[in-house]
């Protein structure tokens, strides 16, 4: 990985990754372990550099930039939030750099070939109630990316490590099955702590297996509040794709479509839960309520 | 592949079907070096035209499918911004000029092909200079330089305003009054330009498809930093190609470039787009601007770093070329004096940690 990098792949994508810190290197290898690499290398969408800035910023007070080759501006994070650097970057092109799929801001998850796409913004409790649903039965697409295709609506897993913030952290330690991998905590980054977990084997090995929408389900997590299924409007759903999506406008016509008929086809509420167990408790509730109700 | 160019994007441009045979670390060459010169998209399209998109490898389809949105969304956000620009500027009856990537798809030349630009840029007459700048500040727009020295620098000495930025689309448009900056040791005298400009719609203009080459060479070899600029060599080569079927255009073009004092760097586009890129520039006219050439002390030079620079920027003599362009570019550019001072400020702030 320090030469010519490590061509890893994560469901539609392969990276070319190139990391000159042996720190973060061991971090990314640790918490990578179990995807698909291909050493001897393969074609690749992205490409990632993290270095040091110069030969003195190696070794004293050392300081990871990370180039994604997709005109970033990150400021340089020091070392040993390096790990905190390459994920931001891998984002970062993601976001940026996707235009052949539709990308929505949302934590995507499937069961029963139906897949429920939780649009949301950072801090709703999404990823956590994403990553919580892998551990209770659910394939996790992604904590935070939704791809969809532009032809055929269908979603693409992306199961990327989920990143866990602040509080959720104990949380998911707490509920992840024995044995689940954990990055480090990051402490002091700008977004509080960071820590991350490798989602479980079963959605890494059937990341290639697309799946039809199910539902739209609005998360808000209010600690203290009770429980509740709200009911919510085709069109407010759409609405709330359309704004969670990075390249909605760039796709154009296609992505219109893909967006209306995903809006028409699948269920749609609010949920509102207190913490992870009874937000669990109201997808799965949610979800059976409109089984087979898919085209109403 | 038996003869290669040393560059996969050149190959790949010059004939679209040397594709299919690549194995996985050609096509990360390939993809690395277009993505370096932006120039994604038009591979893309050339895999489009020549139907041999189904046959690439699927993540390949992907990746140019991702370029071939992205520059059509791009190509789109850009039309719509001369929109808004053109409405901002509603009353202003004399005619706006648009260059560059803008110009290339108002008047849809293959030079737009897989096109990614991100910016407008427009030229008006000097005297109305200050009318079009109110008129877009007053519709929203705002200046991304605040600083003082570099305000200045672009009011005293560049060839456009300051640039003017749209907070809510993210569109930057730069507002040209010539093409050439004012201190170089070259200057265009930016009424003649304008003589000859050509309507696209309502008091929307082109430059004459003279004028727009010259343009882009000018850009490119005179006022340019040369390396990583393959995509404008390119689009030299798609003009020069798409022009040369226009009756007479050699001969305009050459009694053009002779009225506008632009003879270097013509001579230095025809000659690299027919060495590089193997555009067809016919003998005599080769012939006809011998005589624009620099010393041959300088074309020697020029003949290694202006072919290595085009290539992927992966040789140490790549470094050492580019930095030498470089410095040539700002020579060029301002005289000795002006220049030392710029440089100085430049250094110094960026000691004192203001820029990056």
């Amino acid at each position: 990985m320090t030469t010519q990098g490590l061509a890893l792949e994560v469901g539609p994508f392969v990276t070319q990754v190139r990391i000159l810190f042996p720190n973060i290197r061991e971090e990314f290898c640790h918490l990578y372990g179990g995807y698909p690499a291909w050493p001897e290398g393969a074609i690749a969408n992205n490409h990632l550099s993290v270095y040091g800035r110069n030969f003195y910023r190696r070794y004293i007070k050392p300081q990871a930039c990370v180039d994604t080759m997709m005109k970033d501006a990150f400021i340089p994070l020091p070392a040993e939030l390096g790990m905190v650097a390459t994920e931001m970057g891998l984002n970062w092109q993601i976001a940026v750099g996707c235009k052949n799929l539709l990308l929505f801001h949302a934590g995507v998850v499937e069961k029963n070939g139906r897949v429920v796409i939780m649009p949301a913004a950072s801090g709703s409790g999404k990823s956590t109630l994403a990553a919580g649903l892998s551990f209770a039965g659910w394939r996790l697409f992604s904590d935070e990316f939704g791809l969809a295709d532009i032809d055929t609506g269908e979603f693409v897993p992306y199961p990327r490590p989920v990143s866990l913030k602040n509080e959720s952290i104990p949380v998911m330690k707490d509920w992840a099955a024995p044995g689940t991998t954990f990055s480090p905590e990051y402490h002091g980054t700008p977004k509080g702590t960071i820590c991350y977990m490798r989602p479980p084997a079963e959605s890494i090995n059937r990341m290639y297996e697309r799946a039809g929408a199910g539902a739209v389900i609005l998360p808000s997590f209010r600690p203290g509040a009770t429980p509740e299924i709200k009911p919510i409007t085709r069109s407010m759903a759409f609405f709330k794709l359309v704004m969670s999506s990075a390249n909605y406008g760039d796709i154009g016509e296609r992505s219109f479509r893909v967006m209306t008929e995903i809006a028409d086809k699948a269920a749609c509420c609010e949920i509102i839960y207190p913490n992870l167990e009874e937000g669990i408790k109201l997808v799965e509730r949610f979800m059976s309520e409109t089984a087979g109700a898919g085209d109403d | 592949m038996t003869e290669t160019s040393g560059s996969l994007v050149i190959d790949v441009l010059q004939d679209p079907a040397v594709m299919l045979g690549f194995n996985v670390a050609q096509w990360n060459s390939c993809l690395y070096e277009a993505r370096v010169n932006s120039l994604t998209g038009r591979l893309a399209a050339e895999a489009r035209d020549q139907g041999l998109w189904d046959r690439l490898p699927e993540r390949v389809q992907d990746i140019f499918l991702s370029a071939e949105i992205d520059a059509q969304s791009r190509q789109r956000r850009l039309m719509w911004e001369l929109n808004r620009i053109r409405r901002a500027l509603f009353g202003f009856e004399e005619p706006i000029v648009v260059l560059k990537g803008g110009a290339y798809i108002a008047r849809d030349l293959t030079a737009a092909t897989g096109r990614v630009s991100s910016d407008v840029d427009i030229m008006v007459d000097r005297k109305d200079l200050e009318t079009v700048e109110q008129m877009l500040l007053d519709a929203g727009w705002v200046h991304s330089v605040e600083d003082d020295y570099d305000q200045r620098y672009y009011r005293e000495w560049a060839h456009e305003l300051p640039p003017l930025y749209h907070p809510d689309r993210g569109m930057t448009v730069d507002v040209h009054h010539t093409i050439l900056p004012l201190t170089g040791r070259l200057t265009v005298d930016a009424l003649k330009l304008l003589a000859e400009i050509e309507p696209v719609d309502g008091n929307l203009y082109t430059l004459s498809p003279e004028d727009m080459l010259l343009h882009s060479a000018v850009h490119l070899f005179h006022d340019g930093v040369i390396a990583v600029s393959l995509r404008n060599l390119l689009e030299q080569h798609d003009m020069i190609s798409e022009f040369a079927r226009m009756e007479g255009f050699w001969d305009r073009l050459l009694d053009r470039t002779d009225e506008l004092g632009l003879g270097r760097p013509l001579f230095y586009c025809l000659r690299y787009c027919a060495l590089i890129l193997g555009t067809a520039v016919p003998g005599e006219v080769l012939e006809k601007t011998g005589c624009y050439a620099p010393n041959a002390l300088v074309l020697g030079m020029m003949d290694r770093m202006v072919p290595l620079v085009m290539k992927p920027p992966t040789s140490r003599l790549f470094q050492i070329a580019s930095k030498i362009l470089y410095m040539r570019s700002h020579w060029l550019r301002m005289p000795a004096g002006l220049l030392v001072k710029h440089l100085a400020t430049k250094s110094l702030r960026r000691l004192r940690g203001e820029t990056h």
